[in-house]
């Protein structure tokens, strides 16, 4: 007992002394103006600065040190995430450095697979990885690509979209099912039979559609169904994680609006109708904290699939709608300043757009949660 | 297992299955989440087993015959209890008399009063609210003038909770007019049966008696039957509000109703109906959500931290869960949502009302919500009002 306080108590400690570097990186690297001047620029983010997050070892986090990586755990990754996403950076962390480490770390081991994992965490690969099928469904059963084999490698066909990021990649990773379960393939941005287009979203970052026709492929890097869908549940948490962050940024940023903003000759915080709008504010962060700190936990701890799935989809489904919620009163709180475009919460709102329907929004998650836990069953515990 | 045991010394699994063993097996079947507050003499028989196994006080120190549980420990034997649909005894006298006297009582107050409160002789009802005062509980006016060896108290308190089964009444009275609100409120005990006392129930909208107002005229109150200094009784209730605070926003009472609605769901056949289920799936997830943030309350308690103002929030979360928990088990009742206590519905029977009615209060006493939204506002959030 004593000996896992005290275990707990040093990863508290490791996790502060890291909170602090991101955010001592952040302060410095990442000012809100960056954010604002790289958007709708093709890329709208810059490879050198993903390539010095890697030289901070943050890439290589979740990658296994015999690969040149950490090999550490959610909590950390959740750290940096979260410092990340508050000051907007545009760098596509989380579908680098957790979908795309990820999907490399639960295939299996091979030369492809190990170099590119290497790459991540030197900061010399950035993976865009296509998976979700165009109706933006979230079925790791049934990845967007469908390969088969041909007389010297793989065929693969089939459409993804709502790919993250949609350009600036150096490589592509293809999801794709197979009679034996689901592999992975990596393919050159200048792949023959690969078509691809941008969607820009509201922040001014582009998603990518791409879509593969008679794409030839050399080398299949087999994935275990299991560790796929636990990958994509580890990308969901991150991406709540993303979320919280967000939402807190949107909060401070309202209630520091309300101290200062006087109207009718008072600060309209002392406004009673305002001040219980921002304590709802404040209750639906504490219950998204508290969502996504317990998902994050569970992934660490290797729950089962069940309820990691579950505990994903909740944290998922809170996050994304308390960001949405959190988006609107603050655009009200602040009046009509609130809906202009140099005002900087407008960033935070867009990136909430962008971000709370990635992966499937707060509706499709509550779906998929309560497809798991049915009523007669007994429910998540 | 005499009254010397330290309980505290148990490991808190096994002080867990101690606790949920006894429940479990000594809590009379018939009185099992109760539908409404049970009456002394339902309970009685409880009540004084408990106080013969020394556990009616789990939070008194040993010496005054409670179990001296720390808090971690109280945490355990609260949910055990919760969880197996044990009732609150009338504890006004366990949880709020009791501690208050262990801490400011005189000697002789706790040589007196202690022991019966155990033994069961003495049932207490609380003196806080008066009318028109509400949430604004220092704008009380109920009075008490000294003359002579006496508080002559006159006066009316009301929501005062089953005050038609207590012998004693704990009251906060005014006795400094001209003191600023806060100050000039006393602390005073008396007993039910002083002349002049007169109490009378409230029916509520379920059509139960659980409130009384109690009306005081010229009431006669000996002078050492004050708690603590005059005029600083204010700062005493106050610091009554312990880390029980945090049972204030427990997601019990949401768990158990949210239990019934997934019967009658499951009953009508409304699994099928995706709208209906969207609107489920939120309210559980609200519940899911709210136990793991209670579980960061409940961690500060077990670490024997102070809880701050940011425990309301649990209050608020909690209430108004449990209020839209309640109003989706109408929408799922149908036509029939009208239909009080257990109504019969295709061969089963289920009762949505009595969630509907409990439901409501909750978000009123212990402070009323829009209270507990400025308590955040301002002391959490620094928001000037």
């Amino acid at each position: 007992m004593m000996a896992n306080v005290e275990i707990d108590t040093d990863s508290d400690a490791q996790l502060r002394l890291l909170a602090d570097s991101v955010q001592a990186f952040a302060t410095k690297r990442l000012p809100l103006a960056r954010a604002r001047r790289l958007r709708r620029e093709n890329p709208e983010f810059e490879a050198a600065m993903l390539a010095e997050m890697a030289g901070q070892g943050w890439t290589g986090l979740l990658i296994p040190e015999s690969m040149g990586g950490f090999g550490l755990g959610f909590a950390e990754a959740a750290v940096i995430v979260e410092g990340l996403s508050a000051q907007l950076a545009p760098e596509p962390f989380v579908p680098v450095a957790v979908l795309g480490a990820g999907l490399l770390n639960a295939a299996a081991p091979g030369a492809q697979r190990d170099a590119l994992l290497s790459g991540i965490a030197d900061g010399s690969v950035m993976p865009a990885c296509a998976w979700q099928d165009t109706q933006g469904g979230f079925d790791p059963a049934y990845p967007a690509f469908r390969a088969r084999r041909a007389a010297d490698g793989w065929i693969v066909e089939g459409e993804a979209r709502f790919v993250r990021p949609g350009s600036g990649a150096s490589t592509w990773l293809l999801v794709a099912r197979t009679e034996n379960g689901p592999v992975l393939f990596e393919a050159p941005l200048s792949a023959a039979g690969l078509d691809l287009s941008m969607e820009p979203q509201a922040d001014g970052t582009a998603l990518a559609r791409v879509r593969a026709h008679g794409l030839c492929a050399n080398e299949a890097m087999p994935l275990g169904a299991d560790r796929l869908a636990a990958v994509l549940d580890q990308t969901l948490v991150m991406n709540a994680v993303e979320l919280l962050a967000l939402i807190r940024r949107m909060r401070s940023m309202t209630l520091e609006y309300l101290r200062t903003r006087v109207q009718f000759g008072k600060p309209i915080g002392s406004f009673q109708a305002l001040q219980h709008r921002q304590v709802d504010l404040l209750l639906q962060e504490e219950l998204t904290e508290a969502a996504v700190r317990e998902a994050v936990a569970a992934l660490d701890a290797g729950a089962p699939a069940a309820r990691r799935t579950s505990l994903a989809s909740r944290a998922k489904a809170r996050a994304a709608d308390a960001a949405m919620h959190t988006a609107r009163e603050a655009i009200q709180m602040h009046g009509g300043i609130g809906v202009t475009d140099e005002y900087d919460l407008g960033l935070y709102v867009n990136r909430s757009l962008a971000l709370a329907p990635w992966l499937g929004g707060a509706r499709l998650h509550r779906q998929r949660w309560l497809a798991l836990n049915p009523l007669q069953s007994v429910t998540e515990s | 297992m005499n009254a010397t045991t330290d309980w505290n010394a148990l490991s808190d699994e096994d002080f867990r299955l101690l606790v949920r063993q006894f429940f479990r097996e000594q809590y009379p079947e018939h009185l099992r989440y109760p539908k409404t507050r049970l009456r002394w003499a339902q309970i009685r028989d409880w009540y004084l087993m408990l106080s013969k196994k020394g556990w009616l006080a789990p939070a008194w120190p040993v010496e005054y015959g409670g179990m001296g549980l720390s808090p971690a420990k109280l945490m355990i034997f609260t949910e055990e209890g919760e969880r197996r649909g044990v009732a609150r005894a009338p504890d006004m006298g366990i949880t709020m008399v009791g501690p208050l006297l262990i801490q400011h009582g005189s000697e002789a107050q706790k040589a007196y009063y202690l022991p019966k409160i155990l033994s069961g002789e003495h049932i207490w009802c609380q003196g806080y609210s008066e009318p028109n005062a509400g949430s604004d509980l220092a704008s009380l006016r109920t009075e008490a003038v000294l003359d002579g060896e006496h508080f002559v108290v006159n006066g009316q308190k009301t929501w005062t909770t089953l005050a038609q089964d207590a012998t004693h009444i704990f009251l906060l009275v005014r006795t400094d007019k001209s003191a600023k609100k806060q100050e000039g409120i006393s602390f005073l005990l008396a007993d039910m049966s002083t002349p002049g006392i007169e109490r009378r129930p409230i029916r509520n909208l379920a059509g139960h008696e659980e409130f009384c107002e109690c009306f005081f005229h010229d009431v006669r109150v000996p002078r050492e039957n004050i708690v603590g200094e005059l005029n600083r009784g204010w700062t005493i209730a106050k610091a009554l509000l312990g880390f029980e605070r945090i049972f204030l926003g427990s997601p019990k009472q949401s768990q158990y109703a949210i239990a019934r609605l997934e019967e009658l769901i499951v009953h009508r056949g409304l699994t099928a109906d995706a709208a209906f289920m969207d609107a489920y799936a939120r309210l559980k997830l609200d519940l899911l959500d709210h136990m793991a943030l209670y579980e960061r309350f409940a961690d500060q308690v077990r670490r024997g931290e102070t809880l701050g103002p940011d425990v309301s929030m649990l209050k608020i979360i909690g209430t108004e869960n449990y209020q839209r928990i309640a109003q989706l088990m109408l929408e799922a009742a149908g036509s029939a949502a009208g239909l009080v206590g257990d109504v019969e519905l295709d061969g089963e029977s289920f009762d949505w009302l009595t969630s509907y009615y409990n439901s409501r209060p909750a978000t009123i006493y212990g402070g009323a919500n829009e209270i507990q939204r400025n308590i955040l506002a301002t002391q959490l959030l620094g928001l000037k009002s």
